[in-house]
């Protein structure tokens, strides 16, 4: 009989305890340590390498996921949430097991058989793991093109091609060659989707296009205006010249 | 009257995910300590009543928000043990002033999930006094996580925010932040004394 050394990793107490409660009936399962963050599984799993982990998505210090994607080590995973939209959407589309808190224990043995059958599949489940951080990883990737609405029809840009997003009287709008087209999406979620290298929130109200910004202004009090094509013009706030500087190589 | 959006936005302070992970503390508990799991399952009610009551008033009393912020703790540091450690430095003379309902919440929510330092443990500090014949709220963390101030505002959870917008729109006032020594975040909450 293989003894399967498994690590379980959950910040609550009260969820580790569940858990190592439920392992009791799987004679071969022996429990060979618990970690409390993320950092602390990343170490775990490295230094004890086990065969089953039962991995808890948020937790505090590094999410499951960024445990996942800083270790080499590949055991068996049984990915446990309590309420994750983003997660659930990924682990549904990867076609990968998930235990959802609070659970029975006929739930937890199910995925504990469907982790038996990862460990025999061995190849085939590293894949789908390391499909299932592209995927994670791949939903981080930048807009790359942004529609507007234009009278009847909407029209869709490359995102490089837009100079600014600005807020005014509450509305959105989004200019690019000489026209202002307005949308919907709030500027903070533009900004979380936007590529940090390229677009740059100027001040609360603006978000730049970094690559279309043609002269930097004093403004006085060392304050400065950016100018962007078509003579428009984007106040930079104090508290963001000592970053938009490092952004641009400017050593003024 | 709060209007509609707002009133979506209270009823919204009640995380999923902390609901979830509470049902499956209290699970465990029904097992290990019967005693706390009834506890927490008081309390947990008591968080939903609150946040219900809360969406329909404009003002409420500086006690009523304290105590809210007092159960939710106390389940939080159920589900965490040893890792949450709160200190209360609260000048009881305070407690009758009146302020706008749901301004504590978010901000010890907020301390919870990015306050913790680099062990993961979390410390916070609720200080109520007054300066100047105003009420002066702090809820501070010693986390290690370094995040600009003017971000807070513009993240992902609309808890912060919405407490802005509500002291804005109430009070004409602004929530503040100030970086706590050595470490940490410390959220500053300053409203006109008033009671009713």
């Amino acid at each position: 009989m293989k003894i399967i050394r498994t690590l379980i990793a959950d910040d609550e107490h009260l969820a580790r305890s569940r858990i190592r409660k439920g392992l009791v009936e799987f004679e071969t399962i022996e429990v060979i340590g618990e970690a409390r963050d993320g950092r602390e599984a990343v170490q775990m799993i490295e230094s004890l390498k086990p065969d089953l982990l039962l991995l808890d998505i948020q937790m505090p210090v590094m999410t499951g996921f960024e445990v996942l994607s800083q270790i080499s080590h590949r055991p068996a995973i049984v990915f446990i949430t309590a309420y994750d939209e983003y997660a659930i959407r990924a682990f549904e589309i990867n076609a990968t097991d998930y235990l959802l808190k609070p659970f029975t224990q006929e739930r937890l043995s199910i995925s504990i058989h469907r982790a038996f059958d990862q460990m025999s599949s061995g190849q085939e489940h590293a894949g789908k793991l390391d499909a299932l951080l592209d995927y994670h990883r791949g939903k981080r990737r930048y807009l790359e093109r942004i529609t507007v609405k234009n009278k009847f029809e909407y029209e869709v840009f490359d995102i490089a091609s837009v100079d600014f997003f600005a807020v005014e009287s509450g509305l959105v709008f989004v200019y690019r060659e000489g026209m202002k087209y307005q949308i919907d999406t709030p500027l903070y979620r533009l900004e979380e989707n936007l590529d940090p290298q390229h677009f740059f929130r100027a001040h609360r109200k603006a978000i730049v296009n970094l690559q279309k910004v043609e002269k930097v202004v004093p403004w006085g009090r060392g304050r400065f205006v950016l100018q962007l094509p078509q003579k428009e013009r984007v106040h930079l706030s104090r508290e963001k010249i000592p970053a938009f500087k490092e952004l641009m190589g400017l050593n003024v | 009257m709060v209007e509609a959006a707002e009133l979506r936005a209270l009823k919204a302070q009640i995380k999923p995910h902390f609901l979830f992970n509470t049902l499956n503390g209290i699970v465990e508990l029904i097992e290990c300590d019967p005693k706390r799991a009834i506890l927490v399952t008081q309390a947990l009610s008591d968080l939903f009543r609150y946040t219900l009551a809360a969406s329909q008033r404009d003002t409420l009393l500086l006690s009523e928000e304290l105590n809210h912020i007092h159960q939710y703790l106390a389940i939080q540091q159920i589900r965490f043990d040893d890792r949450l450690d709160v200190r209360w430095k609260i000048d009881k003379r305070l407690e009758s002033c009146l302020v706008p309902p749901m301004i504590l919440q978010p901000l010890v929510e907020n301390a919870i999930h990015y306050g913790c330092d680099q062990d993961g443990n979390v410390r916070i500090t609720v200080d109520v006094h007054t300066e100047e014949r105003e009420v002066v709220i702090r809820i501070a963390d010693e986390g290690a996580r370094k995040v600009p101030h003017s971000q807070l505002y513009n993240g992902k959870g609309t808890g912060i925010r919405n407490v802005d917008d509500r002291l804005s729109a109430f009070l004409g006032r602004r929530l503040l932040f100030e970086d706590n020594i050595p470490d940490g975040l410390c959220a500053v909450i300053r409203i006109p004394q008033r009671t009713s």
